[in-house]
């Protein structure tokens, strides 16, 4: 099915509020742009391509993404090192499946800035993203962040 | 000659319980350890075999500042070689993990088998009369096969064999990836550097657990009741406790991500020098690959593993609770890398000295036992890091 010029204009809404969210780290409005039956995943190239499973952040289900909120909200505040995040995007493709979701692909970029302001690259990649249209508003089924970077450059604390 | 180099520093210290700061910052100290360490009498962990668990499986790992080619033969052997052809150096593959019967170098089109034996080489006919085909394969290392694990040694002469250079450390090992006999499967990789010199990645402790790590005090993991034991000439250490289950307080909304599943009762785990860590704990089992990359970058590969024989739903539970927890941007490991980095950032550019105290004041006199929470295993390393370095 194709894909119309407002389901476009849907999507690129929602990307630009869910980097607007990591960037500003506002979890709680992360956690809002998934679907209720959300599911978050980060993880490698290098680990997609020899079909292993694990991954660097694995969300099955909305109580696993509230989690998450929870601990970079509460749990370890100071403890890590922080930094700040910026994302960078690029719609690839888009294209609609016959339950009517939408499957998006979109490169990323993401740098971070630490405490003394010295800036590098996080992680680059593919965002291959679920997406569920509730009348205008777009929503995340499953958003799947594959790195193409298999060693970053520090450890990452925040959802990509 | 092979002059010895004199690091002034290392002639004069001998307290094991206190290290001075360069020995993490100064890079011609960094440069004696590549020597007298890492090609030194050391059994370096290259591969499990759940890595590469069928012939022709490879896999490739940078061992100190070396290239390594690990191999599994069709005759069952794996085997580690210097990855570079023996004609002109060449990387022979640059794959992290793949399947291959034979390596063929890209430069000159030599062939090798994965017994590292020169199958054919273009233009030979034209060779000195001295080349000889069965002394020009790769270079290999010699391997043992201890649990399941390979390990290797760039100095056969000097490292003592595997069950003498663990001793009770073999136990811990043996704990975190069985026996080798119930066969470990792959679930996947996530690798990080860290921003410290390799051997403050190593000092990790048992007296920091419950107090860096704040998920442990939250989920109410009290820790503290087994026992650490240092053992062999490489010093080094093990752990072994019972786990305790989690009893759910509410604090997380997923508790299941927390819980032990199957009959688990223990958990442990083994520092293996020079820049190796192997965690078993909760339904995870973790194996750390270390490499240096100079003075004060360590890279980690957390490979992690479950069992061939698991059922569907423990190998996914396996897979959501190993992502998840105790890797770089695990919920309850992640400061581990934070204090990493700025324990590097504080002992550079002064002078001090690293303190190990906490069991130290009730130590038994060899120090090669101690309470779950104390820092004294970790001097016998240092103890024995004086003599390595020849002095
Ligand atoms: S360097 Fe490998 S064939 Fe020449
Ligand atoms: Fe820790």
């Amino acid at each position: 099915m194709t894909v119309t010029a407002e389901q476009i204009s849907a999507i690129n809404t929602l990307q630009q509020q869910y980097i607007d969210a990591l960037d500003q780290r506002n979890m709680q409005a992360w956690l809002a742009l998934f679907n209720d039956d959300g599911q978050y995943r980060l993880t490698s190239q290098e680990n997609i391509k020899q079909g292993l499973p694990l991954s660097l952040m694995l969300d099955d289900c909305h109580e696993r993404l509230v989690d998450r909120v929870k601990f970079v909200d509460e749990v370890w505040g100071e403890t890590v090192e922080g930094y700040q995040s910026r994302h960078m995007l690029q719609p690839v493709s888009a294209i609609r499946t016959d339950n009517g979701d939408l499957l998006a692909r979109t490169n990323f970029t993401v740098f971070y800035t630490n405490h003394e302001g010295h800036t590098g690259l996080l992680v680059t990649g593919q965002y291959e993203d679920q997406i569920v249209l509730c009348g205008e508003e777009a929503r995340f089924r499953a958003k799947l962040a594959v790195t193409d970077t298999a060693v970053s450059p520090r450890y990452i604390i925040y959802p990509i | 000659m092979n002059q010895p180099t004199e690091v002034s520093s290392l002639a004069a210290w001998s307290d094991s319980t206190k290290i001075p700061y360069e020995f993490y910052t100064d890079p011609e100290i960094y440069q004696l350890e590549m020597e007298r360490i890492f090609r030194g009498p050391f059994w370096h962990p290259v591969a499990l075999v759940a890595e590469i668990p069928t012939p022709n499986d490879f896999k490739t790992l940078t061992v100190g500042e070396t290239p390594v080619l690990v191999t599994h033969s069709e005759d069952g052997q794996c085997r580690a070689f210097i990855n570079a052809c023996a004609h002109r150096g060449v990387q022979l593959t640059v794959a992290p993990r793949g399947s291959a019967k034979r390596f063929t170098c890209p430069y000159h089109r030599w062939v090798f088998a994965t017994d590292g034996s020169l199958l054919g080489a273009p233009g030979d006919e034209t060779f000195p009369a001295a080349f000889c085909k069965s002394e020009s394969g790769l270079k290999e290392l010699k391997t043992v096969n201890f649990y399941g694990v390979i390990f290797a040694t760039f100095d056969p002469d000097n490292t003592p064999p595997i069950e003498v250079y663990f001793g009770r450390v073999g136990d811990a090992l043996k704990s975190c990836v069985g026996d080798g006999t119930r066969p470990l499967k792959l679930l996947g990789y996530q690798k990080v550097v860290f921003n410290c010199n390799w051997k403050v990645y190593m000092d990790n402790d048992g007296y920091h657990a419950g107090l860096l790590h704040t998920a442990f005090r939250l989920l109410n993991f009290q820790g503290g009741k087994g026992e650490l034991f240092a053992d062999g000439p490489a010093g080094n250490w093990g752990m072994a406790y019972a786990v305790e289950r989690y009893k759910d307080n509410g604090f997380l909304s997923d508790p299941e991500l927390v819980e032990v599943k199957g009959d688990e009762t223990t958990a442990a785990g083994a520092l293996i020098r020079p820049v190796t860590q192997v965690v078993r704990h909760f339904n995870s089992i973790n194996f750390r690959f270390g490499r240096p990359l100079g003075v004060d970058k360590t890279e980690v590969h957390y490979g992690y593993y479950g069992y061939e024989d698991d059922s569907p739903e423990m190998l996914k539970h396996r897979v959501r609770q190993s992502s998840n927890l105790l890797g770089p941007s695990g919920f309850v490991s992640i400061e581990d890398g934070s204090v990493f980095d700025r324990c590097q950032k504080g002992v550079t550019g002064g002078v001090g000295t690293m303190n190990f105290v906490k069991g130290i004041g009730t130590a038994v006199p060899d120090r090669k036992t101690s309470a779950q929470n104390d820092e004294t295993v970790s001097t016998v390393w240092w103890s024995e890091y004086k003599q390595l370095m020849g002095y």
